[in-house]
């Protein structure tokens, strides 16, 4: 009889079990990279959406396809919650300690609108707020770049 | 007695015309009498009981000093108002909510204007706040972004003026969307 297990419930909890439970889990599945980079895992919102919990309300505001321009920026917005969230692996920026919080920028391209243009960082001193930002600026950019169409909804009305 | 006190309070900028036996004035004329003279605001009003709406032109600043005062000028859909309606406790939910409610703020005062990323000539300002152990985050200083931005069109604003008003009038209600607790 074999048991069989879905890779992300093992990434899942592999990423919530201590040193000896990780080392079980890699005996168990040898031919699985439990150690791929967080960028290589979450490719899509629905790649993010997996490696969160999420309440009825944020799934219906997620959900949201209709043509109201501030829900559509609200859903924009808890859409790039949940990417930040599921790219951060546990991370929180904390303003109490004056360590580096990085977030993607746009600029307006001609013909094709805001488009991701790099990260920028910022402190506990002086700061564009702690909800979307990012652990290291490689996240940033990769955020930036992957979930440009988010970033745009969110940035445009 | 009332057309004595008419003509008194309001000079020449009330026309009345004698047509059978009723006087006619014009909406346009009583409500630049009543901005010309706020003392007889009143009595023009006890006079044309309901039909007289006056129009507010004080700065929007002064119109909106809540969330509610900016939700009168922006009447709310369905899903808004089932959104701003959550009692529950989830943090992202919360901060849904909030981010709503200022991208709502940020849109009645910046009254009809909107960031244009496309226009290098359109001035606009972005918030930078600065953290401070038990009190949260409060205003620091304004980013120019003609092209680009750091927070988009929800939170950007047409003047400073506006934008150091937003951020200390609404300053709780940006820093529940802001700050993760």
């Amino acid at each position: 009889m074999e048991l069989k297990l879905n890779s992300k419930n093992a990434q899942a909890a592999y990423d919530k079990v201590d040193k000896a439970g990780k080392e079980l889990l890699k005996s168990l599945y040898p031919n699985f990279n439990f150690d791929q980079d967080i960028t290589a895992r979450i490719k899509t919102l629905d790649d993010a959406i997996d490696c969160v919990k999420m309440c009825d309300e944020l799934n219906a505001v997620l959900a949201y396809k209709g043509s109201n321009e501030q829900m559509k920026g609200v859903a924009a917005f808890a859409r790039l919650s949940i990417v930040r969230e599921a790219l951060n692996q546990g991370w929180k920026a904390d303003f109490s300690k004056d360590e580096p919080k990085y977030y993607p920028y746009q600029i307006h391209k001609p013909g094709v609108g805001l488009s991701s243009a790099g990260w920028a960082f910022t402190a506990a001193s002086a700061c564009v707020g702690a909800r979307l930002s990012l652990k290291t600026s490689d996240l940033a950019i990769y955020a930036g770049k992957q979930f440009e169409p988010e970033y745009r909804e969110f940035n445009t009305l | 007695m009332l057309e004595s006190n008419l003509n008194q309070n309001t000079e020449n900028l009330i026309h009345f015309k004698k047509m059978s036996n009723n006087l006619i004035i014009t909406k346009e004329n009583a409500l630049k009498a009543i901005q010309k003279h706020p003392e007889s605001r009143e009595m023009l009003q006890d006079l044309f009981q309901g039909q007289l709406v006056e129009i507010d032109d004080r700065p929007i600043t002064e119109k909106v000093k809540t969330f509610d005062d900016a939700l009168q000028l922006f009447p709310a859909t369905e899903d808004q108002i089932w959104l701003l309606s959550y009692k529950g406790s989830d943090k992202e939910v919360l901060a849904a909510v909030n981010f709503m409610k200022a991208s709502i703020i940020c849109q009645v005062l910046n009254e009809g204007w909107i960031a244009d990323y496309s226009n290098d000539d359109q001035d606009k300002y972005e918030p930078i706040w600065e953290y401070q152990e038990g009190v949260g985050l409060s205003f620091y200083y304004w980013s120019l972004t003609p092209r680009f931005t750091h927070v988009g069109a929800r939170q950007a604003f047409k003047t400073i003026e506006l934008l150091k008003y937003a951020c200390t009038q609404f300053r709780g209600i940006f820093n529940q969307f802001l700050i993760i607790e």
